[in-house]
């Protein structure tokens, strides 16, 4: 198989800081390593490479960020240009990647330290139900730039 | 209070087999779980979860690098094929993987529904002067973006 590795999926953010305080603080990630958090410099011609590679027209900056937990990481990117585009919430049904899924004990309280860090918590989406043989808790919370929804699910 | 597990990345598929195809004959995904059903009364929970009218879908879960996928494809209501959202826009944004050769892989992919996006191809030289090449491609139906980088072996990155 010519596949090496899965290394990662990308979040775009609008702050790095506030994204990393999020994720790490409200969600448990760390830090994938010192060398990982890196700028790129739409001066340089790196940013004007990736710009081409991610379909852009204007050279590319961004401070970006690996963190990582249970095996799996995720890249923040916070652009500076182009100028990031505030999330929006798409119907479940449209194709793509949707959410990121996270066991917790207590939904409640999670979901509350997660508002604490800058997210949203639907309230609305709050169920309960048989799910896998049992009984669970769900609800979906979306990241402070609004654009990932974040699924925290409980077992009872 | 404690999140004890990151579990997955779900995404959404208008043709589960397609998609399972991809991920695991084209990525190098296994599957995890059997494929499962929610419609009926768990359906209904599902819908009010989702912030749908309704909900009848099917679902599997895959693993490779300890990425974990669970992809889900809506029967009710019917799937909106996607289109690729700018990469700049907040949110989940793609998947990377390091490969041996990037244009093979790219080859295989489109073979099995994917689009390669050619005019993303750019080459570099990282500062350890090792070359690296590095491509997006499109998963079928044109809504997950699929990093491709072209590595001699696994870098720590």
């Amino acid at each position: 198989m010519p596949i090496l590795t899965c290394t990662h999926s990308g979040i775009t953010v609008t702050d790095l800081a506030r994204a990393k305080r999020f994720y790490m603080e409200g969600l448990g990630f760390r830090t994938a390593g010192a060398d990982e958090s890196h700028t790129i410099d739409a001066d340089g011609e790196y940013g004007q490479l990736v710009s081409k590679l991610l379909e852009f027209d204007v050279p590319f900056k961004a401070d970006i960020e690996f963190l990582n937990r249970d095996g799996m990481t995720i890249e923040l990117v916070a652009y500076a240009t182009p100028e990031p585009v505030p999330g929006v919430r798409r119907p479940a049904n449209v194709c793509g990647i949707t959410h990121l899924v996270f066991e917790v004990d207590d939904v409640d309280a999670t979901a509350a330290k997660l508002a604490e860090l800058g997210g949203s918590v639907l309230e609305h989406t709050k169920i309960v139900g048989q799910f896998r043989g049992t009984e669970r808790k769900i609800v979906f919370c979306l990241d402070p730039d609004g654009g990932a929804k974040l699924e925290l699910q409980q077992a009872l | 209070m404690t999140v004890t597990a990151y579990t997955h990345l779900s995404i959404t598929v208008s043709d589960l087999e397609a998609a399972r195809r991809y991920y695991v004959d084209g990525l190098g995904f296994k599957q995890v779980t059997e494929t499962g059903r929610v419609s009926g009364e768990l359906g209904e929970k599902a819908a009010q979860l989702l912030e749908l009218d309704e909900f009848d879908g099917r679902t599997t879960k895959l693993e490779r690098d300890g990425q974990i996928l669970a992809l889900w494809e809506y029967a009710k209501p019917a799937p909106v094929t996607g289109t690729r959202q700018p990469m700049n826009l907040c949110g989940p944004s793609h998947l990377c993987f390091l490969v041996q050769d990037i244009d093979e892989v790219a080859r295989t992919l489109e073979a099995l529904g994917g689009t390669t996006l050619h005019g993303t191809r750019i080459s570099t030289d990282l500062p350890d002067g090792k070359p690296r090449t590095y491509m997006l491609c499109l998963a079928p139906d044109a809504a997950v973006r699929i990093e491709l980088i072209e590595t001699d072996g696994l870098p720590n990155t």
